[in-house]
């Protein structure tokens, strides 16, 4: 299931958010507070998550 | 008059900061912290935006305290409110006015391809034009009304800019693990995106492997790897060989970030595509020449 948002975030914002500075390889594992923090920015542009 | 196409969001930002007062109409208003920061700073504000708040943001327009707020039903029997203009009368008492097709968010400031006009009261050319302007933005506010900004929470606190179909039942889920997923090569910069979205799937590459890592132990895939992709050296396989494990052992339920990927010095913004949540098995698929061999059905 996949939820589509095609939302460009200012790379800091996501970097904060995500607590890495960079996303070079494929697949990262993130800590649900990570995920929660850049969904709550997200949700600042309408953007809700709903998977 | 001038012509702007770029760099629309700083410009803003730095009218903003030798604004004294400020009168804007927009149809979406959604703008970055910093901006928001300076209109909070302004003690003249009037807001006129569009009762779209699915997307219209009512958090950030509750912390503009002292601004005097309008909204315009998207129904009203004038239209509904489309424009974009920001009128700054600055500290030298002079007015600049910005009109275009930019809103008042993130995207509109600093994202999209926008392309706006700015006037000025203190250019002799332009000092008609803003009186008129300002004449207009005084018109639309008295027209408009008082948002009830309770009610604006609840249909965007419920209602997504995005719709999604809804999710199924889910089983009990003993524990969800969370992932970030490029969805571009590292190697050619080719999206997969569109094929994750026409297929309802997501991906990870190495499609020239010819066994199917999930039926293999850590020590044959290295193996494998360095053997299809030669110029590939110890390291990098066992990289490409932790990658492709943590793939193949996504579970079900787990939700995955699928983004753009970015370095540690990188300016330009981050593209989110979407989120998936993981709704079957991990799958290789042979053949497939726009992506890799490993795919989960979501």
């Amino acid at each position: 299931m996949i939820q589509k948002i095609d939302l460009d975030l200012p790379k800091d914002q996501v970097a904060d958010a995500l607590r890495k500075q960079a996303l070079r390889r494929t697949i990262h594992s993130l800590k649900k507070s990570d995920f929660d923090r850049l969904a709550t920015n997200l949700k600042e542009f309408g953007v809700h998550i709903q998977v | 008059m001038k012509f702007f196409k770029k760099h629309i969001g700083e410009l803003v930002l730095e009218k903003l900061d030798k604004a004294v007062e400020a009168c804007l109409a927009v149809a979406f208003f959604s703008p970055s912290d910093r901006m928001l920061n300076l209109l909070v700073g302004i003690k003249k504000l009037r807001l006129v935006i569009s009762e779209e708040f699915t997307i219209n943001n009512p958090y950030k327009l509750e912390k503009l305290r002292t601004a005097a707020l309008r909204s315009i039903p998207p129904d009203c029997d004038n239209g509904k409110l489309h424009a974009k203009v920001l009128i700054l009368k600055l500290r030298d008492g002079s007015y600049w006015a910005l009109l275009g097709s930019a809103n008042l968010t993130q995207q509109g400031m600093f994202s999209n391809q926008e392309a706006c006009v700015v006037v000025e009261s203190n250019d002799a050319a332009d000092a008609t034009i803003v009186l008129e302007i300002r004449g207009w933005f005084d018109s639309l506010f008295q027209s408009a009304q008082v948002p009830n900004l309770d009610e604006a929470k609840l249909i965007f606190d419920s209602q997504a800019q995005y719709v999604l179909v809804p999710k199924p039942p889910l089983k009990a889920v003993p524990d969800i693990h969370y992932w970030a997923l490029k969805a571009t090569s590292g190697s050619t910069g080719k999206s997969h995106w569109p094929m994750f979205l026409a297929e309802s799937v997501i991906a990870v590459g190495w499609n020239d492997l010819s066994l199917d890592p999930s039926k293999v132990t850590d020590a044959q895939l290295r193996a494998a790897i360095r053997g299809t992709y030669r110029n590939y050296s110890a390291r990098e396989a066992d990289v490409a060989a932790a990658q492709i494990s943590k793939f193949v052992n996504l579970k079900v339920s787990d939700i995955v970030l699928l983004c753009r990927g970015y370095t540690s010095n990188q300016k330009k913004d981050v593209h989110i595509h979407g989120v998936a949540r993981v709704i079957g098995p991990f799958r290789v698929r042979r053949g497939s020449k726009r992506n890799g061999n490993s795919s989960t059905p979501q």
